[in-house]
């Protein structure tokens, strides 16, 4: 008895060891971003201490007046909520059509969709992107990064599809008996009913448009100005200064992070949700 | 319920962003935005200077300054390839005024520069394949660019070193002696930034061969016409040998040109290599430092300068061929050409003017007094144009050394044979292509360049 | 027999407007499918067939393009050794990834998956990674593994661990360091996978082992595994697919390099496009690298669809 008392002691420790090792590796980088952007680049590069000995809050100033963190946050809010808009939009329209009406073609369209969930160019396909988009005048604004980045949402489609699916049938069937048509049936019986997968639709767009790296870094090779944070950040480890500013380098990167980092502490329910939600589904 | 209140709440929120979108406040109608992009750093103070008065002066026209860095390259080109370059843009290097050129990007200066103006640059300057194409001019000179050693001298000093080394042997030796003596402090007695190992080694190494008489650049031997890295064997070995001892700076391998000046302003190399230009500003504003330093002659293999380095100069700033209005750019284009700003930046040590009124007119800069050779000195030519844009299928040749510098690889004969064979494979394929032509020159010697008869 | 006849017309009259409510339906169905589809085609569909037409060709954006016929593929198989390099990383990387981070997120699942209390702050923790830009945290931990002034060097230095500091980004260790850095970001995610799928799993087999006097270990290895077997699967999947596909904190980090020893498929790939510093060349090559995307691609899909085959084959076993 005794024995098995110590064992499970044992056990609940090694677990608690191993759960508190994850978490630490897990926040550690964040807090070293964080802390390290109140820092003097002299204390970085001495490095060994968690909290800064001086906070300097300047830092945050010289990212946005020197680095032009404004304008790139602006460009970031602006895209995302873009490319959220979008998605939400499209892929809810589709994902009923895919779920609820019968039609020619729709096996097909629904098995390219699949397929294309597979294939990867990689990078390859921003490149006749960029040149279409460009001879159409339109890299000089951040629509043509906006669409690039929205692109077919397959998956999104795929997760609204599968949540009307799970939605019984019988009450917008009832409602297009009615004489409405799909579209009225659409936003008067689907929408109120699939609320809680939007809400993940629009997370998880809104997360990989604000994210995103490689599309806005090609779209606005020559558009410094069109910049979102993530390229402006990684962009400052080219910089004039780079080696000279760490600091800046991670007011940066915070700048980036923090707003995710709020909206995942009021959403981060969701996230996981809508993630498990796709995952039994799939 | 809480949910739906947040996601009608998010909603609206991106209501509020897309109707923001559609009006961003665009600029004034009649103010000409030009957009300027440069890959230089060292000298932004003076640059952004003149934009600023520029915009001020000029209400009609925005300059609107961009600062590119180690990716300028790779901008250029994809721009290029969009059609998005800007009105006026800073040219790298050889190969990139060439190719621009050859895409039809750039504006002939001919029509524009007035008489006056083409009198303040020497008419020798004015090089077919380095800044005229064809008889036109395309851009114009400003400073001359060439390579040489930069040592610490307190560390030199520290480890009973009278100065900088003259031959390749001396700067492996002192590399070691360094290190041995001062690496337990962290001090390292050499290192390339070889992060991007061929831009590391042209940063000096490619010099080797030049110095020594031997006229044979970045592999393209001028007399045989053709690509042989045969004789860069001793010059890798050399380096493999401060590599091999440990002398060397560790994490060179991912090292880039400015984290390495800070642990140079950080007294922690004792010298490496690199352009002639850029380094006096670089210490004066970018990263400040108290460590004594100087500039140094690239070492050659006997210790004597047998050949000639060879100097870049011709062409700073070109204008796009498709700028929306030719007149304007043409103005901002001049302004930075200006006579005024031409001997700013020679005074300011930002570079080594070439043109002969601007040195006569300038006060001999406080930059050649401290660092003399940074001074353009009589072995230091302009090199006839070697083949451009020629890129073999798979590794350059930087790469390919850099495997035996660092000791991954130590066949350096079966090295410089792949690299024959792929070099001159990819040359005359671009021969085929139109982009080059053959190239042969075989009387030229190191030291006399004027021998340029087929 | 009127009667017959009758209905047979009224048969014809109805299939007639039958059609025709069908047509106004399906038009129906595509308007509403429209604004995806036109964006599913235009962004998804037409750059694929643009590198399936560019992969026959020589061009470098500019100067005109040259069909070669299979020439690229010829040199993607004979003269590419940096390819194969990259492909043989990308294995090395996806394997060893999918090795060590999947049992963590199995274990991690195990230990918070339980019906009394739910952890969800743990969760929330080890799932943020997640929500974090790859590119912007790939930076951090580029400082982090800096080898002079970096944290991490300083951090081992200082508690004895090394005497000298370690060079993460040089050839020997950068893809050790790539590797922690893809198993920080992608943890979480697989994590969440496992606990979807312990979810399933019905507490009352669990009560009924208890009663049996089952140990944990028979409980993992009787209960736990088998009943995960169909969301193993898909996990596996999709380690796989997304490994194989990772390339934007590796650019950040270390670019490829050094010389090549990080250097993945569709970063290499990337390279033939959009030159880096960090490349060897600054010419693009559409032609070619639409060719090596495509070959690329294959690898992937031959992969995965081997992977269905073979975990179908165990399904048949067990």
């Amino acid at each position: 008895m005794n024995k098995d008392r110590m064992m499970r002691g044992v056990g609940a420790a090694l677990k608690w060891v191993f759960l508190l090792t994850l978490i630490a590796f897990t926040l550690y980088p964040v807090i070293y971003a964080l802390l390290g952007s109140l820092k003097s680049n002299y204390e970085l590069t001495l490095g060994g201490h968690l909290f800064p000995e001086v906070w300097k809050f300047e830092n945050y100033m010289d990212a946005f007046t020197r680095g032009r963190f404004g304008l790139y946050t602006f460009n970031s809010l602006m895209v995302a909520g873009l490319v959220s808009l979008l998605s939400l939009v499209t892929s809810s329209m589709a994902g009923y059509v895919f779920a609820r009406r019968q039609f020619r073609g729709k096996g097909f369209i629904m098995s390219l969709y699949m397929a294309f969930m597979f294939i990867s160019l990689g990078s390859v396909t921003i490149y006749p992107l960029f040149v279409l988009f460009s001879r159409m005048k339109l890299t000089k604004t951040i629509i043509a990064m906006a669409l690039v980045m929205t692109g077919g949402q397959a998956s999104n489609v795929f997760l609204v599809t599968g949540f009307i699916k799970s939605v019984p049938k019988e009450l917008d069937e009832a409602a297009f008996i009615d004489g409405c048509t799909p579209f009225q049936v659409f936003i008067i019986m689907i929408l109120p009913m699939i609320r809680s997968i939007l809400a993940v639709v629009l997370l998880f767009s809104f997360r990989s448009a604000w994210n995103d790296y490689i599309t806005p870094l090609i779209m606005t090779i020559g558009n410094a100005k069109l910049r979102t944070l993530t390229v402006a950040v990684v962009q400052l480890k080219y910089s004039s200064n780079a080696a000279a500013e760490w600091q800046i380098m991670l007011a940066g990167a915070s700048i980036a992070l923090i707003p995710v980092l709020i909206l995942y502490i009021f959403t981060h329910k969701q996230f996981i949700s809508g993630l498990l939600s796709g995952a039994v589904k799939a | 319920m809480k949910n739906h209140k947040m996601l009608s709440a998010l909603l609206a929120a991106l209501m509020l962003i897309s109707a923001c979108l559609f009006t961003v406040p665009a600029m004034a109608e009649d103010v000409t935005e030009i957009t300027v992009w440069t890959k230089d750093r060292h000298d932004q103070d003076l640059l952004l200077s003149i934009v600023d008065q520029f915009n001020k002066e000029n209400p009609d026209i925005h300059i609107n300054y961009e600062q590119y860095t180690d990716n300028y390259p790779q901008v250029i080109e994809i721009a290029s390839s969009a059609g998005e370059l800007p009105d006026i843009f800073c040219i790298n290097n050889t190969p990139m005024i060439t190719q621009a050129y050859q895409r039809g990007q750039l504006a002939a200066l001919d029509s524009l520069i007035t008489d006056e103006d083409k009198a303040r640059f020497d008419a020798s300057l004015f090089i077919e394949g380095i800044n005229m194409f064809d008889g036109q001019i395309y851009s114009l000179p400003n400073t001359g660019l060439t390579l040489r050693l930069v040592y610490n001298q307190d560390i030199f000093e520290r480890v009973g070193l009278s100065g900088p080394p003259k031959s390749i042997d001396e700067m492996v030796a002192d590399a070691k002696l360094i290190t041995e003596q001062l690496g337990g402090e962290g001090v390292y007695g050499f290192a390339l930034p070889l992060a991007n190992p061929q831009s590391g080694f042209q940063r000096g190494f490619n010099q080797f061969p030049l110095i020594d008489g031997y006229p044979v650049f970045e592999g393209f031997d001028y007399r045989q016409g053709k690509y042989d890295f045969t004789v860069y064997k001793p010059y890798v070995l050399a380096l493999a040998d401060i590599w091999n001892s440990g002398a060397a700076f560790p994490g060179c391998e991912s090292l880039n040109i400015d984290p390495l000046r800070t642990q140079f302003a950080a007294g922690k190399i004792g010298m490496y290599m690199t352009y002639s230009h850029s380094e006096w500003g670089v210490y004066m504003d970018q990263f400040p430092t108290d460590q004594r330093w100087q500039y140094a002659q690239i070492p050659s293999t006997s210790g004597e300068i047998v050949g000639s380095q060879s100097l870049s100069a011709g062409y700073w700033y070109v204008i796009n061929s498709a700028t929306k209005d030719l007149e304007k750019t043409w103005r901002v284009y001049s302004a930075i050409y200006s006579q005024e700003n031409l001997i700013k930046y020679y005074e300011a040590g930002y570079g080594v003017s070439v043109v002969p009124s601007v040195i006569a007119a300038a006060t001999a800069p406080s930059a050649i007094a401290a660092v003399p050779y940074m001074g353009i000195q009589p072995t230091d030519k302009i090199w006839p144009v070697a083949p451009q844009n020629v890129v073999p299928e798979g590794d350059n040749w930087g790469a390919r050394f850099a495997e035996v510098v660092f000791g991954y690889n130590n066949d350096i004969d079966g090295i410089i044979a792949d690299l024959n064979e792929r070099y001159q494979a990819a040359y005359l394929q671009s021969i085929e292509d139109g982009f080059n032509t053959q190239i042969q020159y075989p009387n030229l010697a190191a030291n006399d360049l004027t021998n340029t008869m087929n | 027999m009127v009667f017959t006849i009758q209905s047979k017309n009224k048969a014809v009259g109805m299939t007639l407007a039958h059609r025709k409510a069908r047509r106004r339906d399906t038009a129906r169905s595509y308007a509403m499918l429209a604004p995806n589809l036109i964006l599913f085609l235009l962004i998804s569909v037409y750059p694929v067939i643009w590198a399936l037409q560019y992969m026959f060709y020589r061009y470098d954006g500019m100067s005109a393009k040259k069909f070669i016929g299979l020439g690229n593929f010829v040199r993607v198989f004979t003269r590419d050794p940096q390819f194969w390099q990259a492909v043989l990383n990308t294995f090395k990387y996806a394997g060893l990834k999918i090795v060590f981070m999947l049992p963590l997120a199995f274990v991690t699942a195990l230990l918070i998956n339980n019906t009394k209390r739910r952890y969800a702050a743990i969760q929330a923790v080890i799932f943020s990674p997640t929500i974090m830009s790859s590119a912007v945290m790939a930076l951090v931990f580029y400082l982090l593994f800096n080898v002079y002034s970096g944290e991490i060097n300083k951090l081992l230095i200082n508690i004895g661990w090394i005497v000298k500091p370690i060079n993460w980004l040089g050839r020997e260790m950068a893809m050790t360091t790539v590797l922690i850095v893809a198993i920080w970001g992608g943890l979480g995610n697989y994590m969440v996978y496992f606990l979807a799928g312990l979810q399933q799993i019905s507490p009352e087999m669990y009560e009924s082992a208890d009663l049996d006097g089952a140990s944990a270990l028979t409980k993992m290895f009787r209960i736990t595994i088998p009943l995960l077997g169909p969301v193993l699967k898909v996990i596996l999947m999709l380690s796989l697919i997304n490994a194989f596909q990772d390339m934007t904190s590796i650019m950040v980090l270390t670019g490829g390099g050094p010389f090549n020893s990080t250097n993945v498929m569709y970063l290499y790939i990337y390279n033939q496009y959009y030159p880096s510093s960090e490349a060897s060349s600054f010419l693009p090559q559409y032609g070619y690298g639409a060719a090596v995307s495509v070959v690329a691609a294959a690898i992937v899909g031959v992969i995965t669809i081997a992977y269905i085959q073979i975990s179908k084959k165990l399904d048949d076993v067990y």
